[in-house]
């Protein structure tokens, strides 16, 4: 309840300096907000193309979550769904009866995803390598050999500046407007992380190791295993997010610039603050980060420059994600800190 | 006259404050940049400015934040019903303008650089761009030559195909220029033909940093393709310019679409052109019509392409003193650089290019396709 009350005066604060920054600028606040709330909730479509923008945010965000509740800064959620995205539509290249080609293609991303955060666990459990480190490394190498891939190798014969579309048999059925059934991916995944975490010995290991790892230590709980199961977990979330991007979103490609996938792997972190780490809170959030998103494209319909809308969209997630980070920061024993209070 | 416009103008406050009575305005929507790249993108605000004043319409414009928004943002403003015509400017549209064409067949869209897909609602506004750039070719080329230059270079933006048309006519232009100053000048080298793709039109550092590769290497006349992104390559010619001593080049870029010389004066020697404005202009016309959608080619025989001339320096000129720009002089001065810059190169150049543009004109001379990936390829590989 007080994390509710929290992130309302967040949102609240985060609003009222946005309509400053629009009213510096000599705009009206209150039409450019009416304009993005009626533009990402106003009608069915709206709502469907908000939903269709959080359903991948959902994924990302619970990568981060997952290894925050283990005590672990995971920002490997990038690399993984850049990965997760080119591995499911390459899946295109070979061909398989509808339903399966899809369900094969989901679990090959999976497995990429997972085996991408292999190494992030190895390199911490073997050779103590922090995984904020080893993530960004893995993340840059991710980054190349998909843009290789997109550009070299999967690229359209017609039109260069995507690769070919995932074909029909591969993708998600559309459900309403740009909204598909691949939203059964992100809320199963939330609710199954959910019940693993609260629900499950393995998941209470995790959230145990999380809080204090000394004491689950001396308990009898194996850290190693707990951080491995986080990372692993992580990695396939993050890479069904970009697979239901390329195979559950239209154009049902990637393009050459991999704009179309973005940065949702790093919006992932700002969703899981927002959401508290909780899979049921980043429901929330990412629905929250969608509504910002699509909202703001309409207010650039309404006459809104984009670089302002950018600029009101980064103060207000900045205040729904403040609380959680602060908390974060606070909790998770960085060397930094340790020397300021020596300092102190 | 003045009574006439008063009227009109009476005429549509009225009709705006009538309820039913929506005014009628034209939209158009950027894929990538938007607004002041001085290329592409300010051409088509250019030809909708003209339309929106001669039809007594409002002008909209807006620019996609992510490709992510492209089919959401065409379908909510199809959905206003408010829009004559919404233009999609840019090829990135690709795949979702026919989309929202289909959702929304009572709305209007033109597809700046795209067909029509056959759809009635559609107009698809393309150019043979290989034309301007074959113009910069043979001009680059014989510049190079004159300098003892190994190699002519290009900045591209993305590869799609309305540039890998710009970069086809390129490299036929330069070869051609290479056979006909050997026989009408001379013996010449081989010149190499230089192009690097940044892969995005909205990175002027990514320009810049592509055309300092490219000097170093010896192209020294560089033609930019990309939009934004090549305005990274007129400061770096111009930069490399100065730091020889020099007031004009070589080096020299050449401009896209608009006649950019006005940007670094004295260092961009030429622009192909692609009406752009004209294009635009001509959808509005059709969309205040009946005829169902179409494809308009625009070439130099519709003056819709080609290579910049003195008259075009002068209108862009003026329109950038008018639009604000800060130029690197007084108008006059500013010209003067640039025209002084054009006559300081060897009279044949402009012989040449004469020559190139009649036989063009009178469809002598043929320049290969570029529509696809294995076409651009055959041309890469013909003309390295």
């Amino acid at each position: 309840m007080r994390a509710v009350l929290e992130s309302l005066v967040a949102l609240a604060l985060g609003v009222l300096v946005g309509a400053a920054v629009m009213a510096a600028w000599g705009r009206d606040p209150w039409a450019a907000y009416a304009a993005l709330f009626t533009g990402a909730l106003g009608n069915a479509r709206a709502l469907a193309s908000t939903l269709s923008r959080a359903l991948p945010l959902v994924l990302t965000g619970l990568t981060f979550a997952v290894g925050a509740r283990a005590g672990l800064f995971n920002i490997g959620a990038q690399g993984q769904m850049l990965l997760g995205a080119v591995v499911a539509l390459s899946c295109g290249l070979f061909s398989l009866p509808a339903g399966l080609h899809l369900a094969v293609a989901l679990a090959l991303a999976g497995l990429a995803g997972a085996l991408w955060a292999l190494p992030v666990a190895l390199l911490k459990l073997g050779r103590g390598v922090n995984e904020v480190i080893s993530t960004i490394m893995l993340n840059w190498i991710a980054h190349w050999l998909t843009l290789y891939l997109v550009v070299q190798k999967l690229s359209d014969r017609v039109v260069g500046q995507r690769t070919f579309t995932a074909p029909l048999g591969m993708r998600f059925p559309p459900l309403y407007g740009e909204l598909t059934w691949s939203f059964l991916v992100s809320l199963g995944t939330a609710l199954f992380l959910f019940w693993f975490l609260w629900y499950h010995r393995q998941g209470y290991e995790v959230r145990a190791v999380g809080l204090n790892p000394k004491a689950a230590r001396a308990a009898g709980i194996s850290v190693p295993r707990a951080l491995l199961v986080a990372l692993l977990l992580g990695g396939v979330s993050a890479a069904w997010a970009g697979a239901i991007q390329v195979l559950g979103r239209f154009p049902y490609a990637i393009t050459s610039d991999l704009a179309n996938l973005g940065t949702l792997g790093f919006d992932g972190i700002a969703v899981a603050l927002i959401g508290r780490n909780h899979p049921l809170g980043i429901l929330g959030g990412a629905f929250f980060f969608g509504v910002l998103a699509t909202g703001a494209a309409r207010m650039g319909l309404r006459g809104v420059p984009l670089e302002m809308i950018q600029i009101v969209q980064g103060v207000i997630v900045v205040a729904m994600a403040a609380p959680e980070a602060l908390r974060l920061l606070r909790r998770v024993p960085l060397p930094i800190r340790k020397k300021e209070e020596v300092a102190a | 006259m003045r009574l006439w416009r008063a009227a009109l103008v009476a005429l549509g406050v009225v009709a705006l404050a009538t309820p039913g009575f929506a005014a009628k305005k034209i939209c158009l929507y950027f894929d990538q940049t938007g607004p002041g790249d001085l290329s592409f993108n300010d051409m088509a605000i250019l030809g909708a400015q003209r339309a929106a004043q001669e039809f007594g319409l409002i002008l909209e414009m807006t620019t996609a934040a992510s490709p992510l928004e492209f089919l959401s943002d065409l379908a909510s403003l199809a959905e206003t019903g408010e829009y004559v015509l919404i233009v999609g400017v840019g090829f990135l549209l690709f795949d979702a303008l026919p989309e929202a064409a289909r959702l929304y067949p009572q709305q209007k869209f033109a597809f700046v650089d795209g067909p029509n897909f056959g759809l009635p609602n559609v107009i698809g506004l393309l150019f043979k761009e290989q034309e301007g750039g074959a113009l910069a070719g043979v001009v680059a080329a014989l510049v190079a030559l004159a300098h003892g230059d190994p190699a002519v270079g290009a900045v591209a933006g993305m590869e799609i195909p309305p540039v890998w048309r710009y970069e086809a006519g390129y490299r036929f232009g330069a070869y051609w220029a290479v056979d006909w100053y050997r026989k009408n000048v001379g013996p010449a080298p081989d010149l190499r033909v230089l192009v690097t793709y940044v892969g995005r039109f909205d990175d002027p550092a990514g320009g810049k940093v592509a055309t300092e590769a490219l000097l170093r290497a010896g192209a020294r006349n560089i033609l930019g393709i990309a939009g934004a992104t090549h305005l990274g390559t007129f400061d770096a010619v111009e930069e490399a310019g100065r730091a020889a001593g020099r007031t004009y080049g070589p080096p020299f870029a050449y401009g896209a679409d608009a006649a950019q010389e006005y940007i670094k004066p004295g260092f961009i020697l030429g622009s192909a052109r692609k009406r752009v404005d004209t294009a635009v202009y001509e959808a509005v016309r059709w969309a205040l019509g009946k005829e169902p959608g179409f494809n308009l080619v625009l070439g130099i025989a519709q003056e819709g392409t080609g290579f910049s001339t003195e008259e075009d320096i002068r209108t862009f000129v003026e329109l950038a003193v008018k639009a604000g720009y800060p130029l690197a002089g007084t108008p006059q001065q500013v010209l003067d650089a640039i025209l002084g810059a054009r006559k300081a190169m060897p009279e044949y150049v402009w012989r040449a290019l004469a020559e190139f543009e009649a036989l063009l004109r009178a469809g002598a001379i043929k320049l290969p396709d570029a529509d696809t990936a294995e076409q651009i390829a055959e041309v890469r590989a013909r003309y390295p």
